[in-house]
C-alpha cells in the first residue's frame, strides 16, 4: 500500500464517530487533569487504562492519546493562571505565562501557549507519520552512555532556567540530586539514607515532591498575600493577540518544536527536558534574554511548541520499537499490550491501519486541542472569581489526593507536605526550587545510566566521550552551560561589572 | 532583602553543609557494604559525588550571602527593610503551615471525609471567608463532590481513619451509596 492510501485507512479510522468521540473525551479529560495542580495527566492516563479494557484498540488508542496530546498542554492553563504548573513540563510557563497574567495579558497568554502548543504538537504528529522508521532506527543506536549524556544534558539546563545566580540553583539541583538517591541503589539493591524507614526504601516520587513544593507552597503564599484572584487575574479587554502578532512570533515556535521533536525522540528526556531546554535556547536566541521571567511572549512560545512537539515524536520509539520513553508511553504500551498488540517494526507491516490510525488521531488531537484548551480555559477562568481561601483548600486538598494517588500511600502525602513546607520557605527567601525538581527527576535516571553504563564497559570511565552520540551530547551540554553562564560572566567581570544580571525567569 | 529572608539564605547553607558532613557517614545502614562491591564507583559512589556537590555549592552560597549581606548592611538598605518587615504575616503563614499539616497527618486517624471537610471549613476561616453559609456549603459540598469523584469513579481507596471515624466513614458512603 503506498502513503496516501495508508493516509486515508487511517483517517477513515480516526474519523469514525466512535472514535472520534472517545478522541474528544481523552482530550477534554487530559486537559482537565492537566489543568488541575496535583493531577497529572499520567495519573489520568492510569485511571483510564481500565476503561480501555472493553474499547476496540483503535478506540483505546485514541483515548489514551487524546488524554496524553491534551494532559501535555492542560498544565500550562494552571501554571499561566494561578502559577501552579499542572506537570512538570509547564514549569516554563510559569516563568513568562504568570507574569503576563499579572499584567492582565492571561488571554493573550494561553492564545500564545495554545497555538504553539498546537503547532508543536501538530508538526511533532506530521514527523511521527512521515520519518518513523529513520528516527527510530536512530534511537536505536542509543546505548547506556547516551542516554546518560541526555540526561546530563538535561540537568545542564539548569543553569539557563535559573532565577538567581548559578551557584544558588545549582545548591538547589544538587538537593535534589540528592533527593533521587534516597532508596535502595538500582544496581546492587542497598537501601541509601532510608533510616530504617520501609516506606522510602523505593525512593521519593518526584511527582509528590513536585505537587509539595509548588501547589502548597503556593497556596501558603497566597493566603499571606491575601490578594484579590478577580481584580488580580481578570484579563484585561482590548489585550487579545491577533494572527498576525501570532505569526510574529513564528520562528520562536518553529524552534520550540524543532527542539522539541528531537528531544521527544530520547526516551527518558521527555517534554519537561524539552520545554527546559527550548526556554534555555530560546533565551539566548531570541535576543531577549535580561527580559525573560518577565511576561515575554517569545519565552511562553517556545518551551509550549516544543512541550507539545515531544508527545509525537515520544511516540516513534514506542510504536517502532516498542520502547517507551515515558511514562505516558508506557502506558500506551500497557493498553497495547493488554488488547495483544506488540509494538515493533512488525506492526507497521502487519497491521497498517491501526498504526496511520493512530497517526491520524494524534494529529487530529493536536488541531481539536485548542477547542478543548480553550474551552477548559474558559472554565478554569471561572475558578478566578472564587475568594483565594476556597481555591486555595480545594488546590490543597487535590494535591493530598494527588500525592496520595501516586502510590496509594499516606507517607507520600506526608513527604508532600514536608516539601510544600519547604517550597513555602524557598518562595519566601526567592531560593529557585525549579532546580531542585529537575535534580529529583533527572538524578534517579542519571545515575542508572551511568552505573549500567559502566558495568557494560569495563567501568571505563571514558566511555561518555569516547562515542561520537554520547560525547556529542555532552559537548552540547558544556557548550549550552557557558552560553548560558556567559551573560553572568560578562556582567561579573565585563564593564557593568558588580551589578547582578538575571539569567533567567524572576 | 527582608531579615527573615536573609536568614533562610545564610541558615539553608549552613544547614546543607552541616547535613553533608552527617549523611557522609549514613549512607547506608552498614557503611562497610557499600565499599565491599567489586565496582570502580559502587553503590555508594554517586551519593557521595552528590553530597560533594552539595557541600561545594553550600559554601559558595553561604560565602556569596556573607558578602551580599555585610555590603548591605554597609549601605543601611538592610536595616531599613528590618524595620519595616511586618509580623502578620509571618504569624499567618506559620498558622496556614501548621493547619496544612494538621490536615495531612490527621487523616489516617480521622478519615479523608472528615479531616477534608474540618480542613475546608477552617481554611475558609482563616482566609477571611466569614458567611457561615458559605464556609458549610464549601466544606460539605466540597467534600461530597470529591468523595464521588475519587471513590466512586476513580476507585481510590482513600483513608477512612479509625474508630469510630471509620465507622462514621462507611455510613457516609452508604448515605451517598457509594459503598
Amino acid at each position: 500500500m503506498d502513503l496516501a492510501t495508508l493516509f486515508l485507512n487511517g483517517a477513515i479510522g480516526a474519523f469514525q464517530p466512535h472514535n472520534f468521540l472517545i478522541l474528544i473525551t481523552g482530550l477534554m479529560v487530559g486537559t482537565i487533569a492537566g489543568a488541575l495542580p496535583g493531577i497529572s495527566f499520567v495519573n489520568a492516563m492510569a485511571m483510564a487504562l481500565p476503561f480501555t479494557y472493553v474499547m476496540e484498540p483503535v478506540t483505546a488508542m485514541c483515548f489514551l492519546g487524546g488524554i496524553y496530546v491534551g494532559g501535555v498542554f492542560g498544565g500550562s492553563i494552571s501554571s499561566i493562571l494561578i502559577n501552579i504548573p499542572g506537570t512538570p513540563a509547564s514549569l516554563p510557563a510559569c516563568w513568562d505565562g504568570y507574569p503576563m497574567t499579572t499584567k492582565g495579558l492571561s488571554t493573550r497568554a494561553l492564545r500564545i501557549a495554545i497555538t504553539a502548543s498546537a503547532t508543536g504538537g501538530f508538526f511533532s504528529a506530521v514527523m511521527l507519520a512521515v520519518a518513523s522508521p529513520p528516527f527510530a532506527a536512530f534511537a536505536l543506536r542509543f546505548d547506556q552512555p547516551e542516554f546518560f549524556a541526555a540526561t546530563i544534558l538535561g540537568l545542564a539546563s539548569v543553569v539557563a532556567i535559573a532565577k538567581d545566580l548559578p551557584v544558588l540553583s545549582a545548591l538547589s539541583m544538587f538537593m535534589g540530586l540528592l533527593i533521587g538517591t534516597i532508596g535502595i541503589d538500582p544496581m546492587y539493591g542497598i537501601p541509601r539514607f532510608t533510616f530504617g524507614v520501609s516506606e522510602i526504601q523505593s525512593g521519593i516520587n518526584f511527582t509528590v515532591v513536585m505537587i509539595g513544593l509548588f501547589a502548597i507552597g503556593e497556596v501558603v503564599d497566597l493566603l499571606v498575600r491575601n490578594v484579590d484572584l478577580k481584580k488580580k487575574f481578570a484579563p484585561v479587554a482590548g489585550k487579545q493577540i491577533s494572527w498576525w502578532e501570532l505569526w510574529g512570533l513564528r520562528n520562536s515556535i518553529m524552534r520550540g518544536t524543532g527542539l522539541g521533536c528531537m528531544i521527544g525522540m530520547i526516551p527518558g528526556a521527555g517534554a519537561t527536558v524539552g520545554a527546559v531546554l527550548a526556554y534555555g535556547v530560546e533565551r539566548q536566541a531570541s535576543g531577549r534574554g535580561a527580559e525573560f521571567g518577565t511576561g515575554v511572549e517569545e519565552a511562553l512560545a517556545a518551551p509550549e511548541a516544543a512541550k507539545n512537539a515531544t508527545t509525537g515524536a515520544a511516540m516513534i520509539p514506542l510504536l517502532t520499537l516498542g520502547i517507551p520513553g515515558s511514562a505516558a508511553t508506557a502506558i500506551m504500551l500497557a493498553a497495547m499490550l493488554i488488547h495483544g498488540i506488540a509494538p515493533g517494526p512488525l506492526l507497521f507491516r502487519m497491521d497498517p491501519t491501526l498504526v496511520y490510525t493512530i497517526f491520524v488521531s494524534m494529529m487530529v488531537a493536536n488541531l481539536l486541542m485548542i477547542v478543548a484548551a480553550v474551552l477548559v480555559a474558559r472554565g478554569f477562568s471561572t475558578l478566578m472569581r472564587v475568594p483565594p481561601a476556597i481555591l486555595g483548600a480545594f488546590i490543597i486538598v487535590l494535591s493530598v489526593i494527588g500525592a496520595y494517588g501516586v502510590r496509594n500511600n499516606i507517607f507520600d502525602v506526608y513527604v508532600c507536605l514536608v516539601f510544600g513546607v519547604l517550597g513555602f520557605i524557598m518562595k519566601r527567601a526567592n531560593f529557585p526550587s525549579a532546580p531542585l525538581v529537575l535534580g529529583v527527576i533527572l538524578g534517579p535516571l542519571a545515575e542508572r545510566y551511568f552505573l549500567t553504563s559502566l558495568a557494560n564497559y569495563d567501568d571505563n570511565f571514558w566511555i561518555f566521550v569516547q562515542r561520537p552520540i554520547s560525547g556529542t551530547i555532552l559537548a552540547l551540554a558544556a557548550m549550552f552551560v557557558l552560553w548560558s553562564l556567559y551573560p553572568v560572566i560578562k556582567s561579573r567581570f565585563g564593564k557593568g561589572a558588580g551589578a547582578k544580571a538575571p539569567i533567567g525567569p524572576q | 532583602m527582608s531579615f527573615s529572608n536573609r536568614a533562610i539564605r545564610i541558615g539553608l547553607p549552613i544547614g546543607s553543609l552541616g547535613l553533608c558532613a552527617y549523611l557522609w557517614f549514613h549512607i547506608a545502614s552498614n557503611n562497610a557494604a557499600l565499599d565491599a562491591v567489586p565496582n570502580a564507583v559502587g553503590p555508594g559512589g554517586w551519593p557521595r559525588a552528590m553530597l560533594i556537590g552539595l557541600a561545594i555549592f553550600s559554601a559558595l552560597t553561604l560565602v556569596s550571602e556573607l558578602i551580599e549581606w555585610r555590603r548591605s548592611i554597609r549601605s543601611g538598605v538592610e536595616v531599613a527593610i528590618a524595620a519595616k518587615e511586618p509580623n502578620g504575616s509571618q504569624a499567618m503563614a506559620l498558622v496556614g503551615v501548621a493547619i496544612i499539616l494538621a490536615y495531612g497527618f490527621s487523616i489516617p486517624y480521622i478519615g479523608f471525609a472528615v479531616a477534608t471537610m474540618a480542613f475546608l471549613a477552617t481554611w475558609c476561616l482563616l482566609g477571611r471567608v466569614r458567611s457561615p453559609i458559605t464556609v458549610l456549603s464549601v466544606s460539605i459540598i466540597g467534600t461530597i463532590v470529591l468523595l464521588y469523584m475519587f471513590v466512586a469513579v476513580a476507585k481510590m481507596p482513600l483513608n477512612r481513619g479509625v474508630e469510630p471515624f471509620n465507622s462514621a466513614t462507611i455510613s457516609l458512603y452508604r448515605a451517598l451509596r457509594i459503598y
